[in-house]
């Protein structure tokens, strides 16, 4: 007969767990308390834009500086100073100068060029006393052939002289009728040029801008008048050189003008500049307005161009990024992530391999941590 | 009665040497936080200003004892384009920064500003007045005028205390801004004291937009100022703002090194002076326990015979020095506390690296606890010491001796 042994749990025992159960919860309590806490954030997937920003100008198409080349009063000027900007059309008369006094010139020289015209008309006195003297002259060596004794040898060779010296004097009477011709000719030309100066004309259709003269004002030669530009615009746009890699014709641009607040205008980039500014490192490209806008010249702003935009791929923040890596927290512990990356901006970064969706990162000074650290997560908010 | 006397010199020197230890760091570091929120009050924590050219990253990694870290380096070499390169994209990055509470955008420059009577060189700062005071104490620091009036007529401008103390110039004179694109006629909106005698001297404050168009900057040249939460993370976030968006961006603990290092050093060289009183106070109840250990050899040595053990005798000396102890602490937290009082209501006229009109004290706890552990450690040793020897006293070669 066997007797049963009851099975008593001894206090020590009861005492020695508890105070395992108490050690271990103290320590998992201090362990959390002194556990670093990583700000997380998840990988999602999202779109993102890989674009470059640059500073605008708008110019004018053409742009004209009208200078006057004479001095003299303005009579009509087609804008005043301080006036609304007009449309003007090629050719057409922008400002009129006072023309009096060539006008007078011009009558005077024309009268002066008629009279010697008719005195042209009216013929030489030297021509009719030569063709006189050369028939006598013709004369005098017939007789003298004859009758040696009828004309003396000398008065011969004084005829003779006599004919030469008038034919000279006619050459000489011609080349001075000519030259006054011509003179009359070019005074015409020069003051009908004149003329012509005191009347400037739009060079191009378009719009003009300013002007600096009105009616009644002197102007020397060489004074700015007014300014008068085509009606299409420029769109320069100015990148730093480096952040030119990428950009290529035809991608699209989005661009905010200052004198325009927060409308966005889109455009295509239409053509780059082949040169580098060497002092500022920067490079200009030029840009197409999508749609027909009237924006001032002169007038800036910012660009954006976008060189790659990417829908429903996986991003994180860019903040998270070391060089090419992140730090990815699992069971919470940290663990250094390489990454192949894609498009970036100031904000996020395209994961193209080393993660997943829903994988969580360290978002704040992950540079603070270390592989393999204990960490407590906390959501980025 | 002499060592009654001795001992209470004793106590006070604890008394005194707590409390001095509190009152130098209550005013070291009141002097410093005091300067610390100035500099937060007028330059703000972090400032981003130039774009970095350079395309090399700034990361690298060092392995030791396998844990994997990475550095964020300085790039004081790196070539860098002046100003920031896009404010609205660089805010909308920065968003992405929770700890950020504020973001304005400076433009600075320089011009000539003329008075009724003469004209002095200032540093013009274009900024949006109400991001600016999200970063600074600007609205705390106008002595005269309003910010209301500077925000609602853009040609007005918040001139520095000792401009206008130089030019004469009174709210709503006008002036004259000669300089960068041409010249600038403005009204006296404000002034504003900072209490940092270069700023006070020689800074004026303008709408952006008008410095943009004054100085002819319509693009580059702006820089960004931020407060934080926790200005005390203002490294670690710079370095982190730094490496994502590739601008040069400083903290207020870089920017201002050379004077948070004096202060550190007067501090510690205050903490060091004042614990020589406690020290000395250490050595006096030292000499006291130690001639009352002399004195009351046979009494020990009696108390030993009739059954008291070594620990009985030094609990004796301890517990006296714990009595000291706790006198000396109560009492010198006490005299601390008034004393950091008294001597923050004394008046003090201080210009240059800030504006005070009185001693500026910081009431911290962690100097109170300073103080009360360097006295435990002196008193504890200095009963100790005593105590141990009162304990290995034998009574039967006392009373031998005695005998």
């Amino acid at each position: 007969m066997s007797k049963k042994k009851k099975y008593k749990p001894s206090t020590k025992g009861l005492l020695f767990l508890l105070l395992v159960v108490i050690v271990y919860f103290i320590f998992n309590f201090l362990q959390q308390q002194f556990q670093t806490e990583a700000v997380t954030t998840v990988v999602e997937k999202g779109s993102i834009r890989d674009s470059v920003s640059g500073n605008v100008r708008v110019l004018a198409g053409l742009s004209f500086q009208l200078r006057s080349e004479t001095q003299s009063a303005i009579i009509y000027a087609a804008l005043i100073p301080y006036g609304k900007p007009i449309q003007v059309e090629q050719n057409q008369t922008i400002f009129l100068m006072d023309t009096v006094d060539l006008n007078r010139s011009l009558n005077q020289t024309l009268l002066r060029k008629q009279s010697h015209d008719k005195r042209l008309k009216v013929g030489s006195s030297i021509a009719l006393q030569l063709e006189v003297e050369e028939k006598n002259l013709k004369a005098y060596k017939t007789l003298h052939l004859e009758n040696g004794k009828d004309i003396a040898s000398f008065e011969l060779e004084k005829k003779v002289s006599l004919v030469e010296r008038l034919r000279k004097s006619f050459e000489i009477e011609l080349i001075s009728n000519d030259e006054t011709s011509a003179s009359f000719k070019l005074e015409i030309e020069r003051l009908k040029d004149e003329l012509a100066k005191r009347m400037i004309l739009s060079p191009i259709s378009g719009s003009m801008v300013s002007s600096n003269v009105k009616k009644g004002d002197t102007i020397f030669g060489g004074q700015i008048l007014g300014e008068i530009q085509s009606n299409d615009r420029i769109l320069e746009v100015t990148l730093n050189e480096e952040d030119f890699a990428g950009v290529e014709e035809g991608q699209n641009v989005g661009l905010t003008l200052f004198s325009f607040g927060n409308q966005v205008f889109e455009g295509t980039v239409s053509r780059l500049s082949a040169k580098v500014d060497s002092h500022t490192g920067r490079r200009k490209l030029f840009v197409n307005l999508k749609s027909q806008h009237d924006l001032p010249v002169g007038a800036s702003g910012r660009a954006e161009i976008i060189k790659v935009e990417k829908e429903n791929v996986l991003i994180l923040p860019t903040k998270a990024l070391l060089g090419n890596s992140v730090f990815a927290v699992k069971d919470g512990e940290v663990r250094k992530v390489n990454l192949q990356i894609g498009a970036k901006n100031l904000e996020y970064v395209e994961v193209i391999k080393g993660l997943k969706e829903n994988d969580r990162v360290v978002a704040e000074t992950p540079h603070l941590f270390y592989d393999g650290q204990s960490v407590s997560a906390t959501e980025l908010k | 009665m002499g060592r009654r006397r001795a001992m209470t010199m004793s106590l006070l020197g604890i008394v005194l040497g707590i409390a001095f230890f509190v009152v130098t760091q209550a005013q070291t570091s009141g002097f410093e936080a005091f300067f610390v929120k100035t500099i937060l009050g007028t330059n703000g924590a972090i400032k981003i200003s130039d774009r970095f050219q350079d395309m090399d990253g700034t990361v690298s990694v060092s392995s030791v004892n396998g844990k994997t870290r990475f550095h964020l380096n300085s790039r004081e070499n790196a070539r860098y384009i002046e100003g920031i390169s896009n404010p609205r994209l660089l805010r909308k990055a920065l968003n992405q920064f929770p700890q950020i509470t504020g973001i304005s955008e400076i433009l600075e420059g320089t011009g000539s500003l003329s008075g009724i009577s003469r004209s002095q060189s200032v540093e013009i700062h274009g900024i949006k007045i109400k991001d600016h005071i999200m970063v600074s104490d600007l609205e705390d620091q106008i002595i005269r005028g309003e910010l209301n009036e500077f925000n609602l007529n853009p040609m007005s401008i918040l001139v520095g205390s000792r401009i206008a103390q130089r030019l004469m110039l009174k709210i709503g004179d006008r002036v004259t801004l000669n300089g960068g694109t041409g010249n600038l006629q403005l009204r006296v909106a404000g002034l504003f004291e900072t209490g940092v005698s270069q700023i006070d001297k020689h800074r004026a404050y303008l709408h952006l937009n008008t410095a943009k168009a004054f100085l002819g900057k319509r693009f580059s040249g702006s820089i960004l100022q931020l407060s934080i939460k926790d200005p005390t993370r203002a490294p670690q976030i710079s370095a982190q703002i730094q490496e994502t968006i590739d601008h040069r961006t400083v903290s207020w603990q870089e920017r201002e090194r050379v004077w948070l290092d004096v202060f550190k050093a007067l501090r510690i060289s205050s903490a060091i002076t004042v614990s020589s009183i406690l020290l000395l106070s250490g050595l006096g109840i030292f000499n006291v326990f130690a001639i009352m250990v002399i004195e009351k050899t046979r009494d020990i040595a009696i108390l030993r015979s009739i059954g008291f053990k070594p620990f009985d005798a030094s609990t004796v000396f301890l517990w006296q020095g714990a009595i000291v102890l706790t006198v000396g602490i109560t009492l010198g937290i006490i005299v601390g506390l008034l004393s950091t009082y008294a001597i923050s209501q004394i008046p003090l006229r201080i210009r240059g690296i800030f504006s005070t009109d009185s001693f500026m004290v910081n009431w911290d706890s962690s100097h109170y606890y300073s103080a009360i552990l360097i006295a435990i450690i002196f008193v504890s040793i200095a009963s100790w010491i005593p105590a141990r020897r009162a304990a290995r006293i034998e009574p039967a070669k006392i009373i031998r001796e005695t005998l």
